[in-house]
């Protein structure tokens, strides 16, 4: 049996979630590399022959040094595995500075193939040149499990960073591993192949939130493929309904009771509902409380205010007439108006308002 | 609410001024100069006060203007009439501050406190700013518009409500709006945020840059990677090529080595042209000579030589008569050890020193020594003495006791002394016979003199009633023992005895010297005779053992040396006998095996024509060296040979070759300057790069900056929103208020029509428009005169409207200045007939302008 990982969108050296502290966000590049090599680690205790990167191994045409000596260590590290590194549209120029390496087997613009006794493996780095060109190229013995690596957007057209998977269709695929898009999926290609993206190994941000990892690739009487959750942190994304609490405390509460939290991951809170109670400051407020939690929330405060026009309807004061043009409004939205309604009856109260 | 009366105790330039104000109109028509404005100030400081000023004060109010210009206490009161109470404000003011003032307030008579501080405020409910746009007209105040206390009036009055600071609110929200954004300048948030945003941007940028530049770096790095990977190429293939030119040197020595040890063999060969014989030949060589050696010595040992027989011929002369036996040697022996001992003994008793004491006795006697007679004599003189001492000391204690003395105690006195003077003989003894002799007797003599006195001290107890010592008789005696003292010193002296222990002691001394002396002198002469017989002896055993050895010939060597010789001359003589005896018939076969050795040693040396030398000890061992030395060439060459061959196949040299060693200092320094250019090179790279690994974080920063400013002009419009949404709401209220105004504007406004020929609007912020020409126009576009009517019934329709069950007098501070005569006359006809409905005080300076004439 051979056994393969499928892996892509590593991003070694990445900018981390904006809103992470720089420690953090520090701390995270570091985790980045770690769960890397810990994968390279679970392919040598899994007999696994070669790793698939299917692009953007590192974040930028120019790697640092660190993350390029990081890479190159792994790989020098470990002769017994083949390293099949396929660049992607971040890592597309100065990636490969070491040559000679037996163990790292590269890819050009052109079809390039490594054969494991009847497996093959080939692919092809997109260019603007062979964006079009790489269906009609791509010739495979329909008698071997052939693996096809490629990075880019499926698509149901073709072009520059597309692919085409229909146009890939009968082409005696088994599996083409793909790199680009950060979560896994899997589809089929065909009768006889699949298709999948294995997704980033670590989610850097909010936009990446879910399970992440790599495909694990098993050849023997036919191809069988694994997803194998790896990442080192989980990032969750939750929307929570505070409504009928009465106060930054109660909406922690709420919070509490709706969302189980580990102390390793990443949240994201959008609040929603409607609350009658002063609500600038609830965001901070609730960050502060949930902060021993887990390793990092960002909370967003999208409640609004609750105001029930019937209250005002025969209030002749400028705050009802004031509360009653705002409601009455057609040319914005809801929330709009609760909006403009909460700070102009914060105003009239003489309260502070906030910048 | 009517004014009713007045009193200015100083105001200006008015003072002690009291007046009455009518129903209706109460014109004040006097010519300039009269004090009409300082009266209308008058009536609105009684409602409003005066403001304080200071020396920063830049405007010109009231307070200044119008404090008395002949001094006096500035104020006075008004009288007016409310809601059916008359009510007294009386004000005076200080020159300064309203601290200084005093105010007070009567209702009915009665001090009244319901108005509070802001009397205008209450009475009016207007603050002083709309008193003067309202109810106070002048001829300056001609601006046609409302005010924020006016609208409150208004909508408090209509709808009971006063709640809702609306201008504090839009203050607040446009005070976070100049936060956010101000009107001028960058000290707002926003503006601080693209600044920030802008700074991000350039921070990202020179990062970008400096990673592009990075590009070239690596370029370089990978060159001097490259040139640095060739030099060491080149210096190790030009170290491999001088080690194997080293090695074919090392292979050159070796061949060298064994062409020189070939040739040294060479060389040795050539000295034995015939060989030399082989390991077994040598040893037969070598066990024949040395049993050869050992039978010539054999040989030499079983011949009776000449030297054994010329020894046996004279030991035979010279035992010719007889051999000692070995008895006759062990007693001479025997007699000399003894007389080894008695010479040891005769020469202890020679060498006998003698003690200190005898050595003095011998120096004070050996001259002369006293007779028995001559001590005998003094003997006898020394006890006469002593008696004569023991009577003197009974004198003397006999004097000194004299008769206090009780016969009681003479018995005491006498037994003490005797038993004193035995002791002291006791001791004596003992000590002499311990051998102090001196010192003994001279105890005992004391111990003797002190038994005389104690016994005559006893005898003379009985008479001492009867005897009287006297001095003389002491004296006497003294003379006495002097005299016989001196005859004592004359014998002991002479012998060297004198000393302060008196001559008693003195003369036993020299008793017990003599008596030692000649003890002396006995043991001296019994030493001598033993030495004499010792003498004796030995003269005696000498002679004898010296005639024993001279009867073999052994004299001069001293008698244990001629004894020792005479014994090994008996055994030398005995073994040379034996020997004789037993050489005879062993050397024939001891010649024969001589001969054999020999024969195999010639057939050998023969063989390979060898000197004859070779066939002695000393010929083998040069004979050995020189095998040796052949045996060892050959194998050091053949070892030389082996590892020239071993070292050439581990080696791998099989084919030399050609050139020198290749010089690589100049290769040294070009690798040298490259790994420090590539060292250098590493450190921009890595200094560039830790600058360059801030990018995601400022990027991040950049994102995070970005969203605030986003949320920054969202607040921003939503404040703005917000404050449009209050301004609309306010404006649709300030509509819904404006309409009873406008129709009561309107009344006065057909009136104006007349007085201004032109049809006069308002609109919802009570601006004053009128048509002309078709097309409406502003207020600014009528004369002056003209807007001062408009505002005139801008001003009562407010009034009409503000106060609709009890409306407040109306004040005109010769507010139509700016109109024409027929204008004027218009106007003065509609004011008349205000005046039927309203209170009105109205001042004027011209004739023109009067409503009465």
């Amino acid at each position: 049996m051979l056994k393969l990982i499928h892996c892509a969108d590593v991003h070694l050296g990445s900018k981390m979630e904006s809103k992470l502290p720089k420690q953090k966000a520090e701390e995270r590049r570091g985790e980045v590399r770690k769960t890397f090599h810990r994968m390279v680690e679970y392919a040598k205790k899994e007999g696994v022959r070669a790793i698939l990167l299917s692009g953007d191994v590192f974040d930028s045409d120019r790697p640092i040094k660190r993350d390029k000596e990081f890479f190159y260590d792994v790989v020098k590290g470990n002769p017994e595995i083949d390293f099949l590194y396929l660049r992607g549209n971040h890592d597309g120029k100065e990636s490969y500075t070491e040559e000679g390496i037996e163990n790292l087997k590269t890819f050009s613009d052109e079809w390039t193939g490594y054969s494991y006794g009847g497996v093959y493996i080939c692919g092809l780095e997109l260019a603007k040149e062979n964006a079009m060109s790489l269906y009609t190229t791509l010739k495979l013995n329909k008698d071997k499990i052939n693996v096809v690596m490629l990075h880019g957007q499926t698509a149901a057209t073709s072009g520059a960073d597309k692919i085409n998977p229909a146009k890939l269709a009968d082409k005696n695929i088994d599996y083409l591993a793909l790199g680009h898009i950060h979560s896994y999926s899997e589809n089929k290609l065909d009768d006889r192949g699949r298709y999948a993206f294995s997704g980033c190994l670590e989610g850097r941000g909010f936009d990446e939130i879910g399970q992440k990892g790599f495909v694990l690739i098993e050849i023997e009487n036919g191809v069988k493929t694994t997803f194998i959750p790896f990442a080192e942190r989980t990032i969750e994304e939750y929307e929570v309904n505070i409504s009928g609490t009465e106060n930054g405390y109660g909406a922690y509460q709420a919070i509490k009771a709706q969302v189980k939290f580990k102390p390793t991951d990443l949240y994201r809170l959008r609040l929603v509902g409607e609350i009658s109670y002063e609500s600038e400051n609830l965001a901070e407020d609730v960050e502060r409380l949930l902060g021993g939690e887990c390793y990092f929330v960002s909370v967003k405060n999208d409640t609004l205010r609750k105001i029930d026009p019937a209250e005002y309807e025969g209030d002749l004061s400028l705050r009802g007439e004031f509360v009653r043009s705002v409601m009455a409004r057609t040319d914005i939205s809801g929330e709009r108006k609760r909006q403009i309604v909460t700070l102009g009856l914060k105003a009239l109260s003489g309260q502070e308002v906030d910048a | 609410m009517k004014l009713l009366s007045y009193h200015i105790e100083n105001y200006g330039k008015i003072h002690g001024a009291d007046g009455k104000f009518d129903g209706g109109l109460t014109e004040f028509f006097e010519k300039n100069g009269f004090g009409k404005t300082t009266m209308a100030s008058f009536i609105r400081a009684m409602f409003y006060g005066l403001p304080s000023y200071t020396t920063k004060t830049k405007t010109f109010d009231d307070r200044q203007h119008f404090y008395p210009f002949e001094g006096g206490k500035f104020g006075g009161n008004i009288t007016f009439e409310m809601q059916g109470k008359t009510y007294k404000i009386e004000r005076f003011f200080g020159k300064k501050s309203n601290r200084d003032d005093e105010l007070k307030i009567y209702c009915n008579g009665a001090p009244y406190l319901g108005f509070g501080e802001d009397i205008g405020k209450e009475v009016f409910g207007l603050d002083e700013e709309s008193f003067k746009k309202t109810v106070f007209i002048t001829a300056d105040e001609i601006e046609i518009e409302s005010t924020h206390s006016i609208n409150e009036k208004l909508n408090r009055d209509v709808h009971g409500t006063d709640e809702g600071d609306f201008e504090a609110a839009i203050d607040e929200l446009e005070k976070v709006k100049k936060q956010l954004k101000a009107s001028r300048g960058n000290n707002d948030l926003i503006s601080e945020k693209k600044t920030e945003i802008f700074d991000l941007n350039a921070r990202i940028k020179n990062l970008n840059d400096m990673s592009d530049g990075l590009e070239g770096e690596y370029v370089e790095r990978e060159q001097l990677t490259r040139g640095i990977a060739d030099a060491e190429k080149t210096l190790k293939e030009a170290s491999e090529r001088g080690l194997i030119l080293q090695k074919w040197k090392t292979l050159d020595n070796l061949a060298a080595q064994i062409e020189q040890k070939t040739a040294i063999l060479q060389e040795n060969r050539e000295k034995y042209p015939n060989g030399l014989p082989n390991e077994a030949e040598r040893k037969i060589l070598n066990d024949c000579v040395q049993e050869e050696t050992r039978l010539n010595g054999s040989l030499q040992t079983a011949i009776f030589g000449e030297d054994k027989e010329k020894e046996l011929f004279a030991l035979q002369k010279k035992f010719a008569n007889g051999v000692p036996t070995e008895q006759e040697i062990a007693e001479k022996q025997q007699a000399l050890t003894k007389l080894w001992s008695l010479n040891a003994e005769r020469e202890r008793l020679l060498k006998r020193e003698k003690t200190q004491r005898e050595k003095t006795l011998e120096g004070k006697f050996s001259a002369k020594v006293p007779t028995e007679n001559e001590l005998a004599q003094k003997r006898e003189r020394i006890e006469e003495y002593k008696r004569k001492s023991a009577e003197l000391s009974e004198l003397q204690a006999a004097l000194l006791i004299g008769d206090a003395r009780k016969p009681s105690n003479v018995k005491g006195k006498t037994v003490v002394p005797v038993l004193l003077s035995a002791v002291l003989i006791t001791v004596g003894i003992v000590l002499a016979a311990l051998q102090y002799i001196v010192p003994g007797i001279a105890l005992a003599a004391v111990g003797i003199a002190l038994l005389a006195v104690g016994l005559t001290l006893g005898k003379k107890s009985v008479d001492v009633s009867q005897t009287q010592t006297s001095v003389s008789d002491i004296a006497a005696l003294q003379a006495e023992l002097r005299v016989a003292e001196e005859n004592l010193r004359a014998f002991t002296v002479p012998y060297g005895y004198y000393s302060d222990a008196g001559i008693v002691y003195d003369f036993a001394t020299l008793e017990e010297d003599v008596k030692g002396y000649k003890s002396q002198v006995v043991a001296e002469r019994e030493y001598e005779g033993k030495i004499v017989a010792l003498t004796q002896e030995i003269e005696q055993i000498e002679t004898q053992a010296r005639d024993f050895l001279a009867k073999f010939g052994a004299v001069g060597v001293g008698l244990q040396n001629g004894l020792n010789r005479l014994l090994a001359e008996v055994s030398s003589y005995a073994s040379l006998q034996a020997d004789q005896a037993a050489a005879s018939g062993k050397t024939d076969s001891v010649r024969a095996r001589i001969f054999e050795c020999r024969k195999k040693i010639d057939g050998i040396l023969q063989k390979y024509r060898l000197e004859a030398f070779v066939g002695t000890m000393d010929g083998l061992k040069g004979l050995e060296i020189a095998c040796n030395t052949l045996v060892a060439l050959e194998e050091t060459i053949a070892d030389l040979q082996e590892n020239l061959t071993n070292y050439k196949t581990k080696n791998g040299l099989t084919e030399r070759p050609t050139g020198e060693v290749v010089e690589t200092d100049t290769v040294h320094e070009t690798l040298s300057v490259l790994r420090k250019r590539l060292a250098d090179c590493d450190k921009r790279i890595a200094e560039t790069e830790r600058l360059v690994e801030k990018l995601p974080d400022v990027q991040s920063e950049l994102e995070c900056a970005e969203e605030t400013l986003e949320e920054y002009k969202d607040r921003y419009a939503l404040l703005s929103e917000t404050i449009d949404a209050l301004k609309g709401a306010e404006k649709t209220l300030q509509d819904r208020y404006v309409a009873p105004i406008k129709e009561k504007f309107s009344r006065y406004a057909e009136a104006l029509e007349r007085v201004l020929d032109e049809k006069v609007t308002m609109d919802s912020d009570y601006r004053v428009k009128f048509e002309r020409g078709g097309e409406e126009r502003s207020d600014r576009h009528l004369s002056a005169g003209e807007r001062s009517i408009c505002a005139l019934c801008l001003r009562l329709a407010l009034i009409d409207n503000m106060y609709e069950t009890e409306q407040p007098f109306i004040v005109m501070d010769d507010p139509f200045v700016h109109l024409d005569e027929t204008h004027m006359k218009r106007t003065a006809e509609l004011v008349k007939a205000l005046a039927k409905e309203k209170q009105i005080i109205y001042f004027c300076c011209h004739e023109s302008r009067s409503l009465v004439k």
